[in-house]
Parts: C-alpha cells; structure tokens; sequence
C-alpha cells in the first residue's frame, strides 16, 4: 500500500487539528491544544476500491519559518490550505500559504482549499462570492466543512483520497515510455499564471 | 521551611545547589520555585538569604509598575477599537491607532492561546489563572518586542505557574522563607520566573526574520548613533577640524552592504539543534537508528521541534517534567542537555523506529516509554560524560579538514598499522588523555549495557518481532526456492535493503543464528575496553546462549572445529581486532550449506565507525568462495544472501571482490548482476573486479570470508 503525505496549512485556530480530529478519532474537542511545529497522524481509506494510506502532517499555524516549511511540504501529494470563514484574515493570507507551497514546489501538486467553521454560519466574514472568484482563479478545489459538526469532513477526505489516486495513476502513465513526453505534469494540477509567480519571487519572502 | 534553611544555610553557593540537583537531591523538592529562579540566575550575585527578599521586592515592584503601564492601556486600546467597529469614528492620531490595533492582535492571540491551554484541568478553567496567565504573556510581549509572543509560551508558562502555585503559602511570619513564597505575589514571581527562563532559552523561541531585525536594529541604532555623532561634529566642531566627517560615511557604506549577505537563507536556531540532535549525537551514539532515519528521509526539525520549543513538556506528565526541568535548569549548557535527553529518548524504544514509516512516524509524533523516567535521565547523564573529550577531539579533526570523517579514520590507522606498534595496546590516545577517567567510563558503559539487555528482552514480547520474522521467512523460502524475481531485486533496491537489514538484524533468534551479538552496543564496548574486559564478555556469551556449542550446533563436524578454533584466539587475543570481530553462522538445512559472515557484514553495516577510529580497524577486502565440494548438484544448493553496501560509513569507497575460479556463475544469469559485472569480469580476464555501492551483489552458494587485508582504492 503505498504512503501519500497531505499537508495541511493556514492560520492560527483555524482549525486544522480539529479537522484531521474530527476524520480520525469521529471527535471534537473545543479546547484542543494549539500546534507546537509539526503533528503526524495517518489513516487508511478505501476510495474506488483501492486502498489509501494517508499521512497527514499538521502545522502549527504561526510558525511561519521558511525553514521548517520546505522540509514539511517536499514530497507531499497534496496540501490542504484552511481557512476561517468567520475571520477574514484569516482568508487574506491564503495568498501567503499559496507562495509558501508554490515557491517549494511549483506546479506539481494538488492543492484544496477549505473553508472551516460553516457551524457559524450567523458570523460569516468571507461571501461565497469572493470564494468563487479565489477559487476560479487559482483552480483551486474548494469545500466549506466543519470540525465541530462534522459537516463536509469525510467528503472531503474522499475528495482528497480521489484526487490522490487519480495523480497517481497519471504519473505512472507518464512513468511509461511508450507515451509521449508532452503530457507533463503540469497539466495535471493547478493552472497558475507564471507571471504572477514571478511578481511574487521578486517581491521577496513572506 | 526545613529543606529550604538547610539548602541555602551558609556557606551558601549556586554551584554547590546545581550540583545537588544534578544528583538528584531534589526531585521530591517543596521549594522547587526558589530553586529555579536561583537556576535561571533570577538573583545575579550569590546574596545572602537575606538579600533575596530585597532583591524579590524589586522586582515585584518592578512588575506592578509594568502592570500598571500595559494592562491599562491595553484596556484603553480595547475599547477604542470596538468604538471604531460601531460606527462612532472619531478618528485621532492614525499613527496611534495603528499601533493599538497591533495590540489588540497579539492579545487576541494570546488569549487564544491562553484559553487553551491545560483546558481540562480544574485550575486552569478559572477565571483568575486565565488573567493571570494573559497578564504575563502579554506584558512579556510588549516588554520584549524583538521576540513577541510565539505558541508554546503558554505552555512553558502553566507548568511554571502550576509549581508556585502549589508551593506558595500565606506569609505569616514574614521571615525570608514566606516572604518568598508569598500567595500575594504569584503572578510577579511567574512572570520573574518565567522572563528568565525565556532569556536562557530565547534561541528556541528565534525565527529567522527576527534574528536578522535584532541585527538591522543594531545596526540601525549605530547609524543613528553616528548621525547624531555627524550632527554634532558639523555643529559643534565644525569651525575647529572640517575633516572628522569623513570615516563615519565609510562605516556606513560598510553597513549597507552586509545586509545582502544576510539574504541567503538563514536557519533558525532551533532548527540548527534538531539538525544538530540528530547528525551528530544522534549518528555518535546509535549510528544504525541514523541510518535508518535517513533512509525514512526523516527531517530532525519535523519531530524534534516541539521537544525542544516547549522543553518536552507535552512528551510526559507534569510530576516527570518537573524533575526533567531540574535537570534542565541546573545544567551549565542546557540545550546540549536537552539533545542528549531526546538521543537517550529516542535510544530506549529504538526497536519501534525501524520499519515501516508510518508506524515509526506515529511512534515520534506520540512518544511514549513504558519504563522508568529515571532510566531516560540516566542514560542521558551516561552517554553524555564520556563522550565530551572525543567530542571535542571529531571537532578539531572537522575543523582540520572538511572533508568526511571516515577518510580521516582510514588515514589515521593506516600509520599504526606500517609502523606495527599499536596493535597490542589498546588506544594509547585515550590512554593519554584519560588515564584516571578509563575506568569510570567502562562503569558507565555497563549501565547503558544493561539497558540494553532489558530492552532486548522487551522484544521479545513484541509482536513487531513476529512480522519481522514471518517477513524473513518468507524472504528466506523464496530465497531457498530461487523464486526471486528479477524485479525484486533490482527495482525497490531501498525496500529490499530495508527489509532484510531490519529483519536480520532485530530479530532476535536470527541474531543468535547468524549475527551473534552483531552490532550490539556490546561489540562497540569490548572494542573500546580491549583486554580489561575478558569477563564481560563471558558474561554475554552467557546470557545469549552464544556459547560455543549452541553456535555451530547445526554446523558440521568441519566448519564447527573451525569456528571453535576462531574462538579460541578470539579470546586469546581480544586486543586483535580480527578475532573480536563478530562471527555468525547461517545454516541452510534444506541444501546443507552454510554461509559465514565475519566481520565483513559487522564492521561495515553496523559498528558505529567512531569505534573503528579508536580501534585501528580497516576495511576488510570480501572473498567470495565457492563451497562445492560437498554438494551434489550445485545448482540445487544456491541458497542466497542478500546485503546491500549502500548501508555503511564507507558508502563512497568502491570494494574489491575476488572470486575464485572454480565459482559458478549459472546462477547470475538470473540477476542482474552478469549484466552489470560479469562482461566487466571477462573482460579484465582476472579474478577480481569491483562492486559499487549503489548494486547488491547476490551473493550464491558461498562463503563469505573476511580477511583483515586493509584496501584502499
């Protein structure tokens, strides 16, 4: 069976922990303790009857260190970028996350963008509106879930574990000889403008 | 009261306490507040008892007074911003408010963090622990702004405040005991405590960015500092000397171009221990369990970076941390302690970091150790003392020379070996340098052997040691079979590597069959002590069952008296490395043949190369040979060993392989070994060719015997 590693990304107290608890233990905790650096969790799923080890690695929302982030994202299959959809803050620094994840490892990976908290739907700060937009122009894979309900979590895991596979199957196809060399990997994932990318290198760090 | 008069009664000194520490006089401590802030060199000088209490007054005043300061204006800025959100704007100053709002954040996220923290605990859910812990946090950000506040303060924070507040009491007699441990001043002695203990371990709490502002700062102040200096030159001194502005216009050039240096990226301290923790302590003591962490590509910083931020207060209950902490605070270099403590952590549940990486993951990322605390502490203290001087020697040899280690070891004994002088004595440079200090070593040396005893016993139980097993068996019967695929073999190359070296290695029957006591710390201590240590090894022998008789019991009559031969000038001459080395047995029952492994396989796969340095050990050359003379069909008898060469210290040195002629060589149609070699053989038209580290050579139907010819290529 083999290994995928997801990371998962995004502000404080978002609810990164809460989200990987809620698809592991099936529970929610109100007072969990906040991130130290890294947390591993892994569990296996059965998506179109293939089944799927997931690692997911879970960092702490503050440590923005551009040290400790290159060796968390490499080799990872997917990134999971979480936001508050009662903090608009919160959805502002996407963007940073986005460059973090893009200047590590290009094009070549899938990225899904979740917006958590939907239980307080009463104090929503970001309109679906402005999601479209983000999530049109990235390409991102968006999903609104819920760790404190549950809401959207498992599907979103099935979205993950689906996607994954799909990757996968890709690449060894493009692993083989026989097919042509054009199919790149960069058609798989995200479509991102080079030129926007360049802005941003140029704008320095985070 | 009593244990305090009696630990700072007169001749009082700060030395003497952290050396009672150490010993672990403290650890059921009723003062462990006055403790650590005499640790944290809360008092600067050594005062008499009687100075503390002046010198706490200070700086409880000095707290109310910053209390007054930050949390009244805070409150101010908090208001101010909810009036802004309702509509009522009458804006002031802009500046100021601005820099409000940047209050108001970090507030927000210190209380986030506050309210989180020890969340099921009864203390922790009042109201006035919340204050208080927010006061401190806050004030403590806004007094250091350089550093602000980072997660896992808070953490550090609780576990200081849950020690004063259990040990403080009502001041009664209002003697120098109560006045420093009075209830009415909880907070300001947690925040004193807790201030230096974030002075002593800021480094930790560093990021990058940070560290290069602290710089600019500086740098910033100087320029600023010179201005003025400029300004004051053209005015006051201008009519006297028009010169002086000269030089203070090139520092500043200076200044400017130093900053994009910095622009490369920097990494931050923390993460420097990890990395530290890991390639060097790590490598020294467990260079197998290294190995294998970097065969999982396992970053240091990944696992090691909580434990270090929040001292490993999350890894172990509080009573356990306490005393840890003890440990911590006493220590002359705290960090090095926690990086031995993390290596002994990881040493004693060691047989659950190899395999597959997901469980070994889990393991890290939730550390647990049945055993005894205490054994994780004495460890650390063990492996600590002996290795400081060898520490400091690697360090000079790095310094010397970049290039890496194990050149130098060869090149070193290579002299001893031409001059032929050493070779009876132990190691004259530790002879040298620690002629008092041998003996103590070995004491130590025992402990940690028992450890490890203990520990190899726990496998047992183990149901890791089973899969490992059934694992092997199987590898082993298709082995037999020469069911091997080809794929097998070539494709995952790191899988298979990882699979045989962790099987034959851990599981502990095949040990006993085949590697002996291999790369057990054991070898690595009897090559260090040399002759003195004679009964130890009987001991050993002993309690593995590895005596003679059960060690070639399946053997035949001829490779027995052989082996028994080897024995006796094994322990005849334990200065001779060639005998100490280890020797093993494989028996093959269905085809009766064997394979021998000597030091060939312990050497190079498993006997961390430090040892070889002090040990004049150099790189055997590997004789292949054909063993048919007892065999019907040989093709029958092929049974296989398969190692890899990419697993050890010399993974960049190619090595000689001869084979003899009467080798067959049918079966190396079925690998990919003729590919790669045999063409190469024909053509050189001699009876020996080399084997790079990245193939593994199959290796049929022969016997590995190692000779102690040193080569090098």
């Amino acid at each position: 069976m083999e290994n995928f590693k997801i990371c998962f990304m995004g502000d404080q107290s978002v609810g990164k922990t809460s989200i990987i608890n809620r698809f592991i233990y099936d529970d929610f905790n109100i007072n969990s303790q906040s991130t130290v650096g890294v947390d591993f969790l892994s569990k296996t799923i059965f998506v179109e009857n293939e089944s799927v080890r997931l690692h997911l690695w879970d960092t702490a929302g503050q440590e923005r260190f551009r040290c400790l982030i290159p060796s968390y994202v490499r080799n990872s299959s997917l990134v999971v970028i979480v936001f508050d959809i009662t903090n608009k803050t919160s959805f502002k620094s996407i963007e940073f996350w986005m460059d973090t994840v893009q200047n590590e490892r290009g094009d070549d990976v899938i990225v899904f963008l979740v917006g958590n908290k939907t239980d307080l739907e009463d104090e929503r700060q970001v309109s679906l509106e402005k999601l479209e937009k983000e999530a049109n122009k990235n390409g991102f894979l968006y999903l609104e879930t819920s760790a404190k309900t549950g809401h959207n979590v498992k599907q979103l895991f099935r979205k993950i574990g689906i996607s994954i596979l799909k990757q996968n199957k890709k690449r060894k196809e493009l692993i083989k000889p026989e097919l042509d060399e054009n199919t790149s990997l960069m058609n798989i994932s995200l479509n991102i403008d080079p030129n926007k990318l360049k802005q941003k290198e140029e704008s320095g760090c985070c | 009261m009593e244990e305090f008069h009696r630990s700072i009664s007169l001749p009082f000194s700060f030395r003497k306490l952290k050396k009672e520490i150490q010993q672990g006089k403290y650890h059921q401590t009723q003062i462990r507040s006055i403790i650590w802030r005499i640790c944290l060199g809360c008092f600067s000088q050594e005062p008499n008892p009687k100075e503390f209490c002046d010198l706490i007054h200070k700086h409880r005043e000095r707290y109310s007074l910053l209390k007054k300061k930050y949390i009244r204006t805070f409150k101010v800025a908090g208001n101010k911003k909810k009036n802004n959100n309702s509509s009522y704007n009458k804006k002031e100053n802009t500046t100021r408010i601005k820099n409000q709002n940047k209050d108001y954040d970090f507030s927000n996220l210190i209380l986030l963090d506050v309210k989180r923290t020890n969340a099921g605990e009864e203390l922790f859910k009042k109201n006035e622990t919340k204050k208080l812990l927010f006061n401190i946090l806050f004030i403590y950000q806004k007094q250091h702004l350089d550093l602000g506040y980072k997660q896992g303060m808070n953490d550090l924070l609780a576990n200081i405040f849950v020690v004063v507040y259990n040990e403080y009491i009502t001041n009664e007699n209002n003697d120098c005991y109560s006045i420093l441990m009075d209830n009415n001043y909880i907070e300001e002695d947690c925040y004193l405590i807790f201030e230096h203990l974030m002075e002593k371990f800021r480094n930790v709490f560093l990021s990058v960015k940070q560290d290069n502002n602290k710089k600019n700062k500086k740098r910033n102040k100087k320029k600023i500092d010179k201005s003025k200096e400029d300004n004051q030159t053209k005015t006051t001194n201008f009519n006297t000397e028009g010169i002086i502005i000269s030089p203070p216009l090139a520092i500043k050039s200076q200044n400017k171009a130093k900053p994009k240096i910095n622009k490369k990226r920097k990494i931050p301290k923390i993460v420097k221990y990890c990395i530290k923790m890991q390639n060097v302590y790590l490598k020294r003591f467990d260079e197998e369990l290294y190995k294998n962490f970097q065969l999982l590509k396992l970053e240091p910083q990944l696992y090691c970076f909580r434990w270090f931020r929040l001292l490993l207060s999350r890894e172990f209950s509080i009573n356990k941390i306490l005393i840890l902490w003890d440990y911590i605070f006493s220590d002359p270099n705290p960090i090095e302690f926690v990086s031995y403590f993390i290596v002994s952590m990881l040493i004693l549940i060691r047989d659950q970091l190899f395999g597959d990486s997901t469980k070994v993951y889990k393991k890290l990322f939730s550390y647990s150790y049945d055993g005894k605390f205490d054994d994780i502490i004495n460890i650390t203290k063990n492996i600590r003392k002996p290795d400081e001087k060898t520490n400091k020697m690697i360090m000079k040899i790095k310094k010397r020379k970049p290039s890496p280690m194990y050149k130098h070891v060869i090149k070193s004994n290579r002299q001893p070996r031409a001059v032929n002088s050493r070779k009876n004595q132990p190691n004259p440079r530790s002879r040298k340098n620690l002629p008092n200090n041998e003996q103590i070593k070995i004491i130590n040396k025992n402990q940690i052997k028992r450890y490890f005893l203990e520990k190899q016993n726990q496998k047992k139980k183990n149901k890791l040691l089973n899969e490992k097993k059934i694992i092997l068996q199987q590898i082993l019967s298709k082995v037999e079979d020469q069911m091997i695929p080809i794929d097998f073999i070539e494709n995952p190359i790191q899988n298979i590597q990882e699979i045989i070296f962790n099987n034959l290695y851990h599981s502990q029957e095949i040990q006993k069959k085949l590697y002996r006591p291999l790369g057990d710390l054991k070898n690595v201590l009897l090559k260090q002590s040399s002759t003195s240590n004679l009964k130890d090894i009987n001991e050993y022998n002993q309690k593995f069952n590895l005596n003679n008789n059960n060690y070639s019991s399946r053997g035949d009559i001829g490779s027995k008296n052989n082996i028994v031969d080897k024995h006796k000038t094994r322990d005849e001459n334990l200065s001779n490395l060639k005998d100490i080395n280890v020797k093993g047995i494989f028996k093959n029952e269905k085809t009766e043949t064997f394979i021998e492994f000597s030091n060939v396989l312990c050497n190079k796969e498993t006997i961390p190369r430090d040892n070889i340095l002090i040990n004049n050990t150099q790189i055997p050359n590997i004789f292949i040979k054909s063993d048919n003379q007892n065999k019907k069909n040989p093709i029958d008898d092929w049974s296989i060993i398969i190692y890899s060469f990419t697993h050890n210290a010399y993974s960049n040195r190619k090595r000689k392989i001869h084979i003899t002629e009467d080798t067959q060589f049918d079966l190396f149609t079925k690998t990919n070994f003729k590919k790669n070699y045999l063409n190469n053989f024909n053509n050189s038209q001699s009876n020996s060719f080399f084997v790079s580290n990245k193939h593994i050579p199959c290796v049929l139907n022969f016997k590995y015997i190692a000779e102690n010819n040193p080569i090098l290529i």
